[in-house]
C-alpha cells in the first residue's frame, strides 16, 4: 500500500458540490476507493493523477455515466444519487469530454440550443430568435463568431468553448472540463483560460482535469491529487508548485522536470545512412503539396506545424490511410501504393493516430484489437481464445496497459491506456516506420514516460520514426531533425542546429 | 493499490447473450401449456426443424453480412433464381432437352439416364451463379462505395426478373435429390424422420461457426463490421471482407432456395416471398446487431429456432384463426425483440 497522506480537505466555503467516501469498484478491481472531494461555486479545482489513478472513473460517477457507485454526493448540501447521465445534466453537471461531442454539421447555435430550440407560437423551430439568443449567449462569454456558421467550421478552441457554453446554458453550476488544453496551441489556450476567468465571476464551479500541469498550476484555485485510486491531498494552489505535484502524483520525486520535454535543444548532425523512408513530392490537395524527406533506420524526424497545417494529414497519407494525388513513398527502396493501408502494413509501416476512434474498436475485447495487424503471425490459422490471450498479454505488459487484462473491452481503458492498446498492436509484428501523430496527448506524465521508452527502444532496433506534433517541447526533445510545415508547405528543415521554441514557432 | 491478480472469472456471457435464449424457452413453456401438452412431441420437433432449415440456411449468410455492417436485400429472390436455374437446366438436360426453333441443341436425357454427375451439374452451376452474384453486389457495394442496401436491392430485382425469364412463369421441376433433402430425413421413429434439410442446416451452421470464430477472415469481418476505418488502417482489406460476405450470402440463400423447390417439389415464381424478412428477423432476433460488429451463429441458430417455434406453435392452438396468424406472429415478434433489445442495455 503506498503511503497516503491524507490532508484534511480544506472545508470550502459554500460548498456547491460534494463528494464522500466515494468507492466505484469494477469486479475485483478498485477503482477508487473512499475519495472525497469538495468544490465551492465559483471555484476551479484541478484534478491531477497519473494513469489509472482514478481520475476518469470519478468524473465518469460525476457524469452520472456509472451509476453504481458507493458513498454520497451532495449538491448544495443535500444529497442526490446520479442514477443516469440525465440526473447529472438536470441537477447541473455537465462535463466537457476530451472528444467532443457536438454536432459537427449543424451551426454553432443549433448546438448551443440542441434539444432545447425555442419554439414559435405554432411549435416551428424559431430560427432567429435562436441565433439571436446564441449570437448574444456567446458575446456575454466573450466569443464573437457567426453562429450561422456549420460548427467544424471553427477551431477546436472555438467548438470547446460553444460546448462550454451549451452546458452553461442548460443550467451547469459544476462545469467538468476534461483534458481540454491538451490539443490547443498556446494563444487558443490563453482564450480558453480568459472564459474560464469569466465562468469564475459567474460563479460556475469548474473541475479542471488535465495532464499539463503548469496550466493547472496557472488557472486553478485548488488541486486535487489522486494515487491508484485514492486521495492523496487537496490544496490550494499557492502552496503547490510542479514538483510537488509530480510528487505526490507518482509517490516519489521525478529527477527530470517534465519527462520528454524540452524547451531548447542541440539537434545532433545528419547521420549519413541509407534512408528507409523516403517521401518525394507527395501532395494532397487541401492539406499539403510537394512535401518530400527521408528517414534513416533508428532517426527521429519530427514535424511540426499548427493544428491543420497538414503534417498530421502527412502522416495519414504514408500510412496509406489517405490517398495523395501525387508523389511516391518508398520503404528500403519498395514504393508503397498510394491510399492503400493494407500494402503499407505489409511493408511494416505502422501509424499511431491521435484519433483513436481510428484506431480500436472500442467495444471488442482489447486482444481483439491488438491482434488485428498481425494476426496470422499472432494466432496462426486457427484461432484459439486462449492462445489469443497468451500471446497478448505478454504485450500489454510491456507497453504498460493498466489493467493488462486482455478480455476487457476496450471502451472500459482511459484514454492514455486505450492509446498503449494502439501501440501494442504494432509491437506484436515487424516495424520498419513507424509513424506518429500526437502519440502522447492525454497521458500523464508515467504513461508518456513508458511510451517514450518504448519508441526510444524501437528506434534503437533500427526503426524509422516520424513524429508529427502541435507540441514543440516533445519534439525537440525527441527528434533527431525537425521538419516545420506551415499550410501544407515545408517550410524549413532543423539539422545539426542548436534550436528553441522560440525559433521554432517562428517558421510554423 | 497494487493492481490485482485479475483471477475473478469474468463471465463471457452477458444479459444481451442470453435473453434470445430465455425469450426461446419462454416460446417452448408457453406452447406446451397452450397446447395441453401437445407440443411437446417428436411430430412438432420435426416439424421446427423442418421449417426452421432453410431459414436457418439462409440466416448464416446473412449473418456475415451483418457482421461486416452491410445488409443483403437479395436473399429471397437469389434464393428464387437458384431453384428456377436449376430446374430450368434441369428441363433443359433431363427432361425436356433445348431446342431453339427447329434446331434440337440438346437431346434430353431422360430421369433414368441422367448420371450423378449431370445432377451434380445441375446443383452446383446455379449456385456458383449465386455466388456470382453475390460477388458483383459485393464489388459493386465497394467500388462504387453506396450502401449495400441500394445494391442488393437493385439485385434482388435483378435476380427477381432473371427468374421469371428463366421460368416463363411456369413451374419448373426439380431433380429428385432436392426433393428427398427438402421432405425425407433418417428414420428416428417409426413414423417420423430428422429431415436431411435440418442436416444440411446444421452442417452449414457449424462450418459458418468455425469460418466465424476460428478464422482469421472470421475475425476479419468482425472488425470490418465494428469499425471499418480501424480495421483498414491495421492493414484489413476490408474491401475484400465485404465482398466475400455478400458472396456468401448469395451462395446461402441459393442453396436454401433450391431445398425450398425440393420441399415444394418444383419451382415457381411466387416461392421464397417472405424468405428475406423471416431470415432477418431470425438473425436480429439472435442478438446479432444491425450496425455490425456484434453477433454470432449461435445467437443465429437459436433466432431461427425462436422464430420456427413460433410459427409452428401458432399453428397448432386451434384458437388462433388462421387469417390473425401472420399479426399474432408479428406481435410476438415485436415483444421478443423489444425485451432482447431491454435485457441488452441492461448487460
Amino acid at each position: 500500500m503506498p503511503t497516503t497522506a491524507i490532508s484534511p480537505n480544506p472545508p470550502a466555503a459554500e460548498a456547491v458540490l460534494q463528494c464522500r467516501r466515494i468507492t466505484k469498484r469494477f469486479g475485483g478491481e478498485v477503482a477508487l476507493a473512499d475519495v472525497d472531494f469538495s468544490l465551492a461555486a465559483g471555484e476551479v479545482h484541478g484534478l491531477v493523477g497519473g494513469n489509472g489513478a482514478g481520475k476518469s472513473t470519478l468524473m465518469r460517477i460525476l457524469a452520472g455515466a456509472l451509476p453504481d457507485y458507493e458513498g454520497q454526493v451532495l449538491l448544495d448540501g443535500e444529497q442526490v444519487r446520479l442514477s443516469s447521465p440525465q440526473t447529472a445534466m438536470s441537477l447541473g453537471i455537465a462535463m466537457v469530454h476530451q472528444e467532443l461531442s457536438g454536432i459537427d454539421s449543424l451551426s454553432v447555435a443549433e448546438n448551443l440550443f440542441l434539444g432545447r430550440q425555442p419554439l414559435t407560437r405554432l411549435g416551428w423551430i424559431d430560427w432567429k430568435t435562436m441565433r439571436r439568443k446564441a449570437r448574444m449567449y456567446l458575446m456575454e462569454l466573450g466569443i464573437d463568431i457567426d453562429v450561422r456558421r456549420r460548427l467544424d467550421s471553427f477551431p477546436l478552441v472555438v467548438r470547446q468553448m460553444v460546448e462550454i457554453a451549451r452546458g452553461l446554458n442548460s443550467g451547469a453550476r459544476v462545469l467538468i472540463l476534461d483534458e481540454p488544453t491538451s490539443a490547443l496551441s498556446p494563444p487558443e489556450t490563453r482564450r480558453l483560460f480568459e472564459m474560464i476567468a469569466e465562468l469564475r465571476k459567474r460563479r460556475v464551479a469548474v473541475i479542471f482535469i488535465s495532464h499539463f500541469i503548469e496550466d493547472v498550476l496557472e488557472i486553478c484555485d485548488r488541486i486535487t491529487i489522486l494515487r491508484d485510486g485514492q486521495r492523496v491531498e487537496t490544496k490550494p494552489v499557492a502552496q503547490l508548485d510542479k514538483h510537488s505535484v509530480i510528487h505526490a502524483m507518482l509517490g516519489h520525486a521525478m529527477d527530470v522536470a517534465e519527462v520528454g520535454y524540452e524547451t531548447s535543444t542541440t539537434l545532433p548532425p545528419r547521420r549519413d545512412e541509407p534512408a528507409v523512408l523516403r517521401v518525394q513530392g507527395l501532395t494532397l490537395p487541401g492539406h499539403f503539396s510537394k512535401v518530400s524527406f527521408e528517414v534513416a533506420a533508428g532517426e527521429c524526424v519530427g514535424l511540426y506545424g499548427f493544428v491543420g497545417a497538414g503534417h498530421q494529414e502527412l502522416v495519414h497519407a504514408i500510412a496509406g490511410a489517405l490517398r495523395p494525388s501525387t508523389g511516391t513513398i518508398t520503404v528500403d527502396g519498395v514504393p508503397l501504393r498510394l491510399g492503400n493501408a493494407a500494402h503499407a502494413v505489409r511493408h511494416h509501416v505502422a501509424l499511431v493516430a491521435a484519433d483513436r476512434a481510428q484506431s480500436l474498436y472500442h467495444k471488442a475485447e482489447i486482444h481483439k484489437n491488438v491482434t488485428l495487424a498481425h494476426l496470422r503471425a499472432a494466432v496462426g490459422r486457427w484461432l484459439s481464445r486462449k492462445a489469443e490471450l497468451r500471446t497478448t498479454e505478454p504485450v500489454l505488459r510491456r507497453v504498460g496497459c493498466r489493467p493488462a487484462d486482455p478480455r476487457l473491452a476496450v471502451w472500459n481503458l482511459s484514454g492514455g491506456n486505450q492509446q498503449k492498446v494502439v501501440l501494442a498492436k504494432w509491437l506484436l509484428g515487424p516495424i520498419r516506420v513507424l509513424l506518429l501523430e500526437e502519440p502522447t496527448r492525454g497521458m500523464d506524465v508515467q504513461a508518456k514516460d513508458e511510451i517514450l521508452k518504448i519508441i526510444a527502444d524501437l528506434r534503437e532496433q533500427g526503426v524509422a520514426v516520424v513524429l508529427a506534433s502541435i507540441e514543440p517541447e516533445l519534439l525537440l526533445k525527441q527528434a533527431d531533425r525537425i521538419l516545420v510545415v506551415r499550410r501544407g508547405k515545408q517550410t524549413h528543415e532543423f539539422t545539426d542546429t542548436q534550436l528553441d521554441k522560440t525559433t521554432l514557432l517562428q517558421y510554423a | 493499490m497494487t493492481q490485482p491478480e485479475i483471477s475473478v472469472s469474468r463471465s463471457r456471457w452477458t444479459h444481451r447473450d442470453v435473453a434470445p435464449f430465455v425469450s426461446l424457452m419462454i416460446l417452448l413453456i408457453f406452447f406446451t401449456v397452450a397446447t395441453g401438452g401437445d407440443f411437446f412431441k417428436v411430430a412438432t420437433f420435426v416439424q421446427v426443424l423442418r421449417q426452421g432449415a432453410i431459414l436457418g440456411i439462409v440466416a448464416v449468410g446473412l449473418t456475415f453480412v451483418l457482421l461486416c455492417g452491410e445488409i443483403d436485400l437479395s436473399v429471397g429472390m437469389v434464393a428464387l433464381w437458384c431453384a428456377s436455374f436449376s430446374g430450368w437446366l434441369y428441363h433443359a438436360i433431363v427432361l425436356d432437352g433445348w431446342t431453339r426453333g427447329e434446331t434440337v441443341l440438346f437431346e434430353p436425357l431422360g430421369v433414368e439416364h441422367a448420371g450423378g454427375g449431370w445432377i451434380l451439374l445441375i446443383i452446383a452451376l446455379p449456385l456458383l451463379s449465386c455466388l456470382l452474384l453475390g460477388l458483383i453486389s459485393g464489388w459493386l457495394t465497394v467500388w462504387a462505395a453506396l450502401p449495400s442496401f441500394i445494391i442488393t436491392l437493385a439485385m434482388m430485382n435483378i435476380a427477381d426478373g432473371l427468374s421469371a425469364q428463366v421460368t416463363q412463369s411456369a413451374a419448373l421441376n426439380v431433380p429428385e435429390v432436392l426433393k428427398t433433402i427438402g421432405n425425407r430425413g433418417i428414420p428416428i421413429t417409426e413414423v417420423r424422420e430428422l429431415p436431411y434439410s435440418a442436416l444440411v442446416a446444421v452442417a452449414v451452421f457449424v462450418l459458418g461457426h468455425i469460418v466465424l470464430e476460428h478464422t482469421r477472415f472470421g475475425r476479419y469481418v468482425f472488425m470490418t463490421g465494428g469499425n471499418r476505418e480501424a480495421a483498414r488502417l491495421a492493414g484489413v482489406r476490408t474491401d475484400a471482407i465485404i465482398v466475400a460476405c455478400l458472396a456468401v450470402s448469395a451462395f446461402t440463400a441459393g442453396l436454401g432456395g433450391l431445398i425450398v423447390a425440393g420441399k415444394l417439389a418444383n419451382v415457381s415464381q411466387d416461392q421464397n416471398a417472405s424468405l428475406l424478412l423471416e431470415a432477418v428477423a431470425c438473425v436480429v432476433l439472435g442478438g446479432t446487431s444491425l450496425f455490425g460488429g456484434e453477433g454470432s451463429m449461435t445467437k443465429t441458430a437459436i433466432g431461427v429456432l425462436t422464430f420456427s417455434v413460433l410459427a409452428v406453435g401458432l399453428n397448432q392452438i386451434s384458437w388462433v384463426p388462421d387469417l390473425l396468424r401472420p399479426f399474432v406472429m408479428g406481435v410476438v415478434l415485436m415483444v421478443a425483440l423489444v425485451v432482447n433489445g431491454v435485457l441488452a442495455k441492461r448487460g
